[in-house]
C-alpha cells in the first residue's frame, strides 16, 4: 500500500514538473537548429546549379577571388570565418555553405551519392562571382582542400593557386586511414560513451533532429584531448548529417581519386598540417601532398586540424605570402 | 489536450514496470524469490549494470524489479538508465515458455550543450526453452524514447541564440531483437549471456553501433 501510494505521488510529482513546460514538436523547424537559406530568405544565399546555398564575401569584387571551402563533408563555414582577413590584403573572399551542409538547403539523400556533386556546385560559384580574366585561388579546410584538389584534376586550367590545410586524402584510401587514426578512442572513454548514448534518445529521418543530433555528436568528437589536436570544438551552424552520410556511405563502394590528372597543375600550392595533429602528422602530409608535381609544404606550429580557428596567427604569414606570389 | 496527452503519456511512463533481464523460471527454487545482477557489456556505449528483481505468482509466474545502468566514462554518473519493469510468463509446455517483458525507463545524458532527461518504455516478448540448469531462448521487443527534456547549456545558447528548451515529444526508438541464455552455477548462481541487434524505428538512421552484447552474472536467494 505504501510503495503504491509512492509510486502515485511519484508521478504526481513528475506530471507537475512537466505540465509546467511547453510540449514541443522536434519536427518544427528553427526551435533546435538554426533555419537553412530556403527556410528564411533573409539570410544570404546564392541559387546555383539546382539549389540554394548559403553564401556571403568579403572585399572588393573585382580583386583576385579567394573560394574558402569548409570540410565534412558536412560541415560549414562559420569556423573559418578568420580567413576573411585576406580581404584586407587585396583579395576578394568567397564563403559558402556546400549543399547539404551548414545553412545551405538540404536535399534528400540520393542526391549526395555522387562526388561530382560537390565539384559542380564548386564550379558553379566560381562561375557565378567570376569576372572576366579574375584569377582564381581555392582555400580549403580537411575535406574542402580534398574538393578543391577534385575540381584542379578536373580543371587543372582554371585554377590559379591552391590553398590546403590538412585534406585528409587525395584517394580515398588515404583518407581513409587519417578517420581512422583520429576516430579511434578509448571504449571505456567519456567522449565514444557521450557519442554513442546519444543514440538511445534520438532518432530521426528527418534533417531536422539528425542534424541536431549530429551536432551534439560532433562536439563529443571534439573534446579536450581529441587526436586531431585541437583544443574543443570550433564555431558552427549547423551539422549536414545525411549530406555526410550519405557522402560516406557513396564513398566504400565508389573510391575517388583526385590525382589521375593532377600532373598537369605545375602551379606551385601552399600544403599546411598541424603540428598538433597527432592523426595526421609529417609522414601523411608528405604523402598526400606528393601528389601535386610542385608543393610548398609547411607545418603550422602550435595548431592541430583546426588550422583556421586556433591556428591563424601562424598560418596567416605563411599564406599571405603565397597569396601574394599569384596576384 | 497537449498537457493532458503528455501527461498520459508521462504517468505510463513511470508506472509501467519491466526489466530487462530474462528470467529463468524453472531455475528458481521455492525459497528463492530475489535475484541481484550484474551485467557488463555494450547497449548505447559500454556499460555496467546493476539489478534487483523479486519474483512472485499471480496466476502465473510473475517478477518485478529495478535496475541502473551506466556507461563508462571519466564522469560516471552524468549519463544513466534506470528501469522499472515486470515480466510475466504467459505460457510454458514441457519447457518451452513465453515471457511478455515491459519496462519503463529514465535516462539521463549530459555534454557540454545539453541535458537530457527521458522518459520512455521498452516492450518485448521472450520465448525459448528454459531447465533447471540452463536456458537458451530469443527476444524480440521496442526500446521507445517517448519524451525527453533538452535544456540546453549557455555554450549552446551562444552558438543558436534562437534554440529552444523544453519537453520534446516523440524522440526517438529502437526496435531490438537477439537470443539469450544462461547457465546455473550450483543452487544459488547463474551465468548469462545476451546479444542481438538493433534496427531503428520506422525509416530513421540507425545507431552507429547497432548491436547490444551482454554477460551478467546473478545471484538467486
Amino acid at each position: 500500500m505504501k510503495n503504491q501510494f509512492l509510486l502515485f505521488l511519484a508521478a504526481v510529482l513528475v506530471m507537475t514538473a512537466f505540465t509546467s513546460c511547453e510540449i514541443l514538436d522536434p519536427g518544427v523547424p528553427g526551435q533546435l537548429v538554426p533555419l537553412t537559406v530556403d527556410e528564411d530568405r533573409s539570410l544570404p544565399s546564392i541559387s546555383v546549379n539546382g539549389t540554394m546555398l548559403h553564401a556571403e564575401t568579403f572585399g572588393n569584387p573585382t580583386n583576385p577571388m579567394i573560394v574558402v571551402l569548409h570540410g565534412g563533408p558536412g560541415g560549414d563555414y562559420r569556423g573559418l570565418l578568420n580567413l576573411k582577413k585576406f580581404s584586407e590584403d587585396g583579395f576578394f573572399v568567397v564563403f559558402y555553405d556546400q549543399r547539404g551542409s551548414g545553412l545551405s538547403k538540404r536535399h534528400n539523400k540520393a542526391t549526395y551519392f555522387s562526388e561530382n556533386i560537390f565539384i559542380d556546385d564548386l564550379g558553379a560559384v566560381i562561375k557565378y562571382y567570376r569576372r572576366p580574366g579574375q584569377k582564381v585561388i581555392l582555400m580549403g579546410h580537411s575535406w574542402g582542400a580534398m574538393l578543391a584538389t577534385g575540381y584542379v584534376n578536373r580543371y587543372p586550367n582554371e585554377i590559379n593557386g591552391v590553398v590546403m590545410m590538412e585534406p585528409g586524402g587525395f584517394k580515398w584510401a588515404d583518407a581513409e586511414a587519417f578517420i581512422k587514426r583520429h576516430r579511434s578512442m578509448n571504449l571505456m572513454g567519456e567522449t565514444i560513451n557521450d557519442y554513442l548514448f546519444l543514440d538511445q534518445l534520438i532518432t530521426s529521418s528527418d534533417h531536422i533532429l539528425l542534424d541536431y543530433k549530429a551536432g551534439l555528436q560532433n562536439a563529443a568528437g571534439s573534446a579536450p584531448g581529441n587526436k586531431l589536436g585541437d583544443a574543443g570544438p570550433t564555431p558552427s551552424w549547423r551539422s549536414g548529417a545525411v549530406c555526410a552520410a550519405a557522402s560516406f556511405e557513396y564513398v566504400k563502394d565508389h573510391p575517388f581519386d583526385f590525382t589521375s590528372n593532377l600532373s598537369q597543375y605545375r602551379t606551385k600550392v601552399l600544403f599546411t598540417y598541424g603540428e598538433l595533429d597527432v592523426a595526421y602528422g609529417t609522414a601523411h602530409a608528405e604523402l598526400v601532398s606528393s601528389a601535386y608535381p610542385n608543393v610548398q609544404l609547411v607545418e603550422i606550429k602550435g595548431s592541430g586540424h583546426e588550422i583556421p580557428y586556433f591556428g591563424m596567427d601562424n598560418f596567416y604569414p605563411i599564406a599571405k605570402s603565397y597569396l601574394n606570389t599569384i596576384k | 489536450m497537449k498537457t493532458l496527452l503528455a501527461s498520459m503519456i508521462i504517468i505510463v511512463a513511470v508506472t509501467t514496470a519491466a526489466f530487462p533481464q530474462n528470467i529463468n523460471w524453472r531455475s528458481l527454487g521455492e525459497d528463492q524469490q530475489n535475484i541481484i545482477r550484474f551485467n557488463f557489456g555494450y547497449d548505447g556505449g559500454v556499460a555496467a549494470q546493476a539489478g534487483y528483481y523479486r519474483t512472485f505468482t499471480l496466476i502465473r509466474p510473475v517478477a518485478t524489479g529495478i535496475d541502473v545502468s551506466v556507461p563508462m566514462g571519466n564522469n560516471l554518473l552524468d549519463d544513466y538508465k534506470v528501469r522499472l519493469g515486470v515480466q510475466v510468463e504467459l505460457l510454458e509446455i514441457d519447457g518451452f515458455s513465453a515471457t511478455f517483458r515491459l519496462n519503463s525507463a529514465f535516462r539521463r545524458y549530459e555534454s557540454e550543450l545539453v541535458k537530457i532527461s527521458s522518459f520512455g518504455a521498452d516492450y518485448a516478448v521472450v520465448a525459448g526453452y528454459y531447465s533447471p540448469t540452463w536456458s537458451v531462448g530469443g527476444e524480440f521487443g521496442l526500446d521507445k524514447a517517448i519524451t525527453s527534456r533538452l535544456m540546453h547549456t549557455d555554450r549552446m545558447k551562444e552558438s543558436f541564440p534562437g534554440i529552444k528548451d523544453g519537453w520534446y515529444v516523440p524522440t526517438g526508438g529502437h526496435w531490438f531483437y537477439g537470443i539469450h541464455g544462461t547457465k546455473t552455477l550450483g543452487e544459488t548462481l547463474d551465468l548469462s549471456l545476451k546479444a542481438g541487434a538493433t534496427m531503428a524505428q520506422r525509416n530513421d538512421e540507425n545507431a552507429a553501433v547497432p548491436l547490444y552484447l551482454q554477460l551478467g552474472f546473478g545471484v538467486r536467494f
